[in-house]
């Protein structure tokens, strides 16, 4: 049975290969995470855990020592990605790791503009995500590892990770709920979707293939998926009337506060207020800034909800093209198990354990 | 605040939960000479040394046993991990201290039995810090189940659920021994409290949850029943679900987002929703008689309350909302839940992981 070490175990796709692990017992899997907040999601499994920070060596060692392979799912702080990648290889290295699948991004190249672009296209360096540029440079550091014969480096670069527990599937459920949910230009954009088990077992297919070839691959559900087929079968699984999606204009989009205050937070004095700041300063903060906005009625009847778009948003939802994933099944064949149907089922089924299904918050 | 020799406090445990939520409160009312912290008690000298910043003549202590008796502490607020409040609280009581102790008030009712019984003999208060008997959210919903809004035979359904995001200093939540359980220990503690409060006595009929072999419940589902309420609490501290309390009476239905303190949503009937304001005000101040009161717009502003009320139930013997019988109602109930569980339905799962799941159940594990 191959061991495997999950580096960034307590995220939501790392907490789907310890129970995946746990309960299929399909391969022994050594959890890891940096911070005992992240072992919540760990609990239930009764595992043990190992704490270590991705970018320090030593800690982690002892950590991934006799594993077959480590999947890299970290993602800490963006500007020190690169570090924390070769950190995590050099580990493997002195452990005798033979194989480093690292999770990237689609989005390391941008959004999908060009119809050519390929999995060896160059990456776009200067992204205005700043979780893209450290996603692109913890690559391009990696990349500089790939001749070297003794950790063989899988670069995986999904698209949107969607399914049970995923923030794409939970933050659109809460807003079509809400009556908040929109769509740009109709939703013909491309919905650059990777259904979490199709990645989970991805993955596991490439430590399975015994690979010793570095490289960098696309990842993707087979389907072309725009994003109103998306939020359509959302909607459907929610109980929700698709015509209560607002439409927005291709370009309609400004940027708001939201956008602003995220771009604070991503400064290097934004972080270091954030981590200055105690919980209640940030409660006193949000309360100032939620005043700066128009004060919405308390009594009388409940508004109509409007969509909060940020760039992002805007960004992800004028995709124009699939991501091209040939190469990688070319290397590693059709590793996903799920369509795009059965994976809405599933997800539907989550939907309505979670209580976003047939719950209408408009009036 | 009025003329009153300020109260000397002892903090037992200086962990995340007093740095993080009490801290600001316990400034604010040294500041206004309504308290002192005297006296730090934590094993751990950096997180004693961390406070310590901000009330430099306390003493600092590592055991509890050499904490009392320390002359001259008037209270105390226990805030070590769960499984040392009886012993803490106990002490500090056996002392002469009013208490004030962080939920959950203990591990077990047995427990919390006893600490009620040592309360008593020493005559002290005994107060458990439940910051949501003071959101305005859940104080306009309990006035309108009181005024019989929703009228009879009330049916409700809430949820509560986000990634764990306390910033604690050790595994000890997550593990049985020392944490009692999983998210209902933790989360259920408060939201079984808020659900007794406003729908009366109710018991659990049925607990699903999704522990394996030696693991605590990141998820659970409750079926509780009553006289004049029944419904499902689910909670989650490892993914988001949706976030609200709905309920549904013959006479009318309301949706209550707990974390929004301005207004619940109300309709009689079929008629279209109505937003109320939330307009519960609680003491602010510390006169006897007809004390400033203010309704809280933050987090932080329920635990100034909650410490008010604190000082108050101290000076003048006012009534606590959660006491130890309140903990000890919400503790059996989660006994019996854990008792009672059964493996959580996870439909979305492949067949072999849903089968596994069901037998690798905690519950049939301890069983074996």
């Amino acid at each position: 049975m191959k061991r495997i070490a999950i580096l960034g175990a307590g995220g939501f796709v790392g907490a789907r290969f310890v129970e995946f692990a746990t309960l299929t017992g399909e391969f022994d899997v050594v959890p890891v995470i940096r911070s005992f907040k992240s072992a919540a999601r760990l609990a239930r499994f009764g595992q043990c855990w190992h704490r270590a920070d991705a970018g320090r060596i030593e800690e982690l060692r002892p950590a991934i020592a006799g594993c077959d392979a480590v999947v890299n799912l970290t993602l800490g702080d963006f500007d020190g990605l690169p570090a924390a990648a070769l950190a995590i290889w050099d580990a493997c290295a002195a452990e005798q790791v033979p194989l480093l699948v690292h999770l990237s991004s689609a989005e390391v190249f941008g959004r999908v503009e060009d119809p050519n672009l390929h999995d060896d296209s160059p990456l776009l360096a200067r992204h205005w995500m700043a979780y893209a540029r450290g996603k692109a440079a913890a690559e391009l550091a990696l990349r500089g590892r790939f001749e070297d014969q003794r950790v063989a480096c899988v670069i995986l670069r999904p698209g949107l990770i969607w399914g049970p527990r995923s923030p794409w599937v939970a933050g659109p459920a809460s807003q079509m709920a809400a009556g908040k949910a929109f769509l740009f230009g109709g939703g013909r954009g491309i919905c650059n979707l990777f259904y979490l088990d199709n990645l989970m077992h991805s993955i596991v297919g490439v430590i399975e293939s015994g690979t010793r070839e570095s490289g960098c691959y696309n990842v993707a559900d087979n389907e072309t998926t725009t994003w109103f087929d998306y939020y359509q079968a959302l909607a459907r699984e929610l109980g929700v009337e698709f015509s209560t999606i607002h439409q927005l204009q291709a370009q309609q989009y400004r940027v708001g506060l939201l956008d602003r205050v995220e771009g604070l937070r991503q400064t290097a004095l934004g972080k270091r207020l954030k981590s200055a700041l105690s919980k209640s300063a940030k409660q006193r903060i949000k309360r100032a800034v939620s005043l700066l906005r128009k004060t919405p009625p308390t009594s009388g009847p409940v508004p109509r909800s409007f969509p909060q778009v940020t760039r992002s948003d805007w960004h992800l939802q004028n995709t124009c093209h699939k991501l091209p994933t040939a190469k990688f099944a070319k290397a590693f064949g059709d590793l996903n198990r799920y369509s795009f149907d059965d994976a809405m089922v599933r997800t539907g089924q989550w939907l309505n354990f979670a209580g976003f299904a047939n719950l209408r918050l408009q009036p | 605040m009025p003329k009153h020799k300020p109260l000397n406090l002892a903090i037992i445990g200086c962990g995340a939960v007093v740095e993080e939520l009490h801290l600001p409160s316990l400034r604010r009312l040294a500041r206004r000479g309504v308290l002192r912290v005297t006296l730090l008690v934590d094993r751990s000298n950096e997180r004693m040394a961390r406070l310590k910043r901000y009330f430099p003549d306390a003493a600092c202590v590592q055991d509890v046993a050499a904490a009392f008796p320390k002359p001259g502490t008037d209270a105390a607020l226990v805030a070590s991990p769960p499984g040392l409040h009886r012993r803490h609280v106990e002490r500090a009581l056996a002392y002469g201290c009013d208490v004030l102790c962080e939920k959950p008030l203990a591990v077990s009712s047995s427990d919390i039995a006893e600490m009620a019984k040592v309360a008593q003999r020493h005559a002290r208060i005994l107060m458990v810090g439940m910051t949501r008997r003071y959101f305005p959210s859940l104080a306009a919903a309990a006035a309108l189940l009181q005024a019989r809004a929703l009228g009879e035979g009330v049916e409700f359904r809430c949820l509560e659920g986000d990634v764990y995001q306390w910033p604690i200093a050790s595994d000890a939540p997550f593990r049985r021994e020392t944490g009692g359980g999983g998210v209902l220990v933790d989360k259920g503690v408060h939201v079984l409290d808020s659900l007794l409060w406003l729908f009366g006595p109710m018991g659990v009929v049925l607990c699903h949850d999704d522990a394996v072999a030696e693991g605590v419940e990141g998820n659970c589902r409750l079926e509780l029943a009553g006289k004049g309420a029944s419904g499902t609490m689910q909670l989650s501290w490892d993914q988001s679900i949706a976030n609200y309390l709905w309920a549904k009476g013959s006479l009318g239905e309301m949706r209550v987002d707990p974390n929004e303190f301005r207004w619940i949503e109300f309709r009689q009937e079929e008629l279209p929703w109505e937003r109320r304001p939330c307009s519960a005000r609680w003491p602010a101040s510390l006169e006897a008689f007809n004390p400033k009161k203010a309704a809280p717009q933050t987090y932080a502003d329920c635990i100034y309350l909650q410490w008010v009320q604190f000082l108050r139930s101290v000076a003048y013997g006012e009534a606590v909302p959660v006491g130890a019988r309140e903990a000890y109602t919400v503790t059996k109930q989660i006994e019996t839940a854990f008792a009672n569980a059964e493996p959580l339905p996870q439909p979305w799962l492949s067949a072999e992981e849903q089968t596994a799941a069901a037998q690798l159940h905690w519950r049939k594990e301890a069983l074996k």
